[in-house]
């Protein structure tokens, strides 16, 4: 016996006022509002009666309009491709290597490092674990296989002292490979 | 805490965007998740860069449990101390685990024996060496392309054959003759180790050839013992090598039907960094050139088996009676 799935539809206001709407069932995925609005049922049996009610707009405060439109895009994708679990380990040293779907590939890279970062952290307060791991593995891959004086570099730290180098250098030996 | 830092300038080639975004400001837990898909030596490179992120690094959050899991899976034996310690400081038990594989090349009690009565415990594989000669190959499954034999030691002493022809029940059977075994740390032709570094087996009532205890080349953290004659692995040896005659130059040449993929393997420049701990791809101990106690070194027990001493002698003074007693051989 198959469940049948929520129709209704949820408003979503962001904290600008920008209203999005999408599926009951597609915002499931969210936990937190999927909470909020009681759209989870310990024993749902897809009783029509279950279903009925309509759904109050939800305010989330926390998000910007341009950071929710991303995540209901990702919201409403899901519902069509579900997005495969991430594996540990990763199994591939590239980004596309280890996230297959080009949907999501597409996705990841189509927005700026600063509103990845806005949508990891809404991902986080909405407790969306598929896009949270996403966007997470997207910043990954930019330290990924990266040197602690690249890494340095890009996050624009300041240097070690060469005592301090010497002393994390010689914590860590055990674990590299001299490579010739 | 570090100052707010930003990610600028991104390398990344498929990015097209080069804006900032502030990765100190994310809290620890998505600082934890990102770090958790990143590899060793990547977790460990990201604890260099400064003080707070060598201290988010060192925690179990940033997936050191994990990584140990993930690495351990791949191992024959692991440090107990190091699966004991994984809940409360999953970095310290990984460091532990390899430290342990690394720098300890002697069997533990518990690692070389077998317990029949909960099946816990390690079965050992057998084969001669070409060395033995072929009255020996001949017989030994492994050269007809067939596993390897496999015996268990146990606790009293014993050795037994393990046959696991129904694997929901292996059976554990005597020998077609009596194997014993103990421990010794100074062999006649061998220096001095500690305790688990050398076992003597006797066969028949007759002493054979010391096995030397050592870690496996493959990097599986197993163990390999090798005598002059035979060799177990604590895991299941691969099937022996085939080789093919290779045609090229004026002398046809026997190799080994892999050969151009095992070299390729081995002079490819590795250009990204590979954890020393990796396992390889190729077991060296399908190839007896590959192994290390020869004829020449363990010439005087193989000498004195051959002339049919029934004990083989040990400790510092054994050479020198042994000189005594064959001086010219």
């Amino acid at each position: 016996m198959t469940t049948s799935k929520d129709t209704r539809e949820v408003t979503l206001i962001s904290s600008d006022k920008q209203e999005f709407k999408l599926s009951a069932e597609a915002v499931k995925l969210a936990r937190m509002v999927a909470s909020s609005l009681n759209l989870i049922q310990e024993d749902d049996d897809g009783d029509e009666d279950d279903t009925a009610a309509e759904l109050d707009p939800l305010e989330l405060s926390r998000v910007e309009g341009s950071v929710l439109a991303k995540v209901v895009e990702y919201l409403s994708h899901y519902l069509e491709e579900p997005m495969k679990e991430i594996p540990q380990p990763l199994g591939g040293t590239t980004f596309n290597e280890v996230m297959t779907q080009e949907w999501y590939q597409t996705y990841a890279y189509g927005m700026s490092d600063e509103l990845l970062f806005q949508v990891l952290t809404a991902a986080n307060y909405m407790e969306i674990q598929p896009l949270l791991d996403l966007a997470c593995l997207r910043v990954t891959f930019q330290l990924q296989g990266k040197s602690a004086e690249e890494i340095r570099a890009i996050l624009n730290l300041p240097k070690l002292t060469p005592e301090e180098e010497a002393r994390a250098r010689e914590e860590h030996r055990w674990v590299f490979e001299e490579t010739s | 805490m570090a100052a707010s830092v930003t990610l600028s300038n991104l390398s990344c080639d498929d990015n097209e965007y080069s804006s900032t975004f502030t990765l100190s400001q994310l809290p620890e837990e998505l600082l934890f998740r990102t770090f958790s898909f990143l590899d060793v030596i990547s977790l460990i490179d990201m604890g260099m860069t400064n003080h707070y992120y060598h201290a988010l690094c060192q925690r179990n959050q940033a997936g050191w449990t994990n990584l140990c899991l993930q690495l351990w899976k791949t191992k024959i034996h692991v440090a107990p101390a190091a699966r004991s310690l994984v809940q409360e400081h999953a970095l310290a038990a990984y460091r532990l685990a390899c430290a342990d594989a690394t720098q300890r090349s002697y069997v533990t009690k518990p690692e070389f024996c077998y317990n029949p009565d909960t099946h816990q415990g390690t079965v050992w594989s057998f084969r001669f060496k070409e060395s033995a000669g072929t009255d020996w190959t001949s017989v030994d499954p492994w050269y007809r392309g067939l596993p390897c034999r496999q015996m268990v030691f146990l606790e009293s002493g014993k050795g037994m054959q393990y046959v696991n022809d129904d694997e929901d029940s292996p059976r554990l059977l005597d020998p077609p003759v009596p194997i014993a075994w103990r421990f010794l740390t100074r062999p006649m032709d061998l220096p001095e180790r500690p305790l688990g570094s050398y076992v003597r087996f006797t066969v028949a009532g007759r002493d054979v050839p010391t096995y030397s205890v050592r870690r496996s080349p493959n990097g599986n953290w197993g163990f390999v013992m090798e005598s002059c004659w035979g060799l177990y692995a604590s895991y299941p040896l691969p099937p022996r090598r085939k080789k093919i005659l290779r045609r090229a130059g004026e002398e046809p040449t026997w190799v080994h039907a892999d050969e151009e993929d095992w070299t390729c393997w081995r002079n490819k420049r590795i250009r990204t960094r590979r954890h020393l701990h990796a396992t390889l791809p190729h077991d060296p101990l399908q190839d007896d050139s590959q192994l290390l106690i020869t004829n020449e070194i363990q010439w005087r027990e193989a000498f004195l088996y051959n002339v049919g001493a029934r004990v083989l002698p040990e400790g510092d003074q054994a050479i020198d009676e042994f000189d005594r007693a064959w001086g010219g051989v």
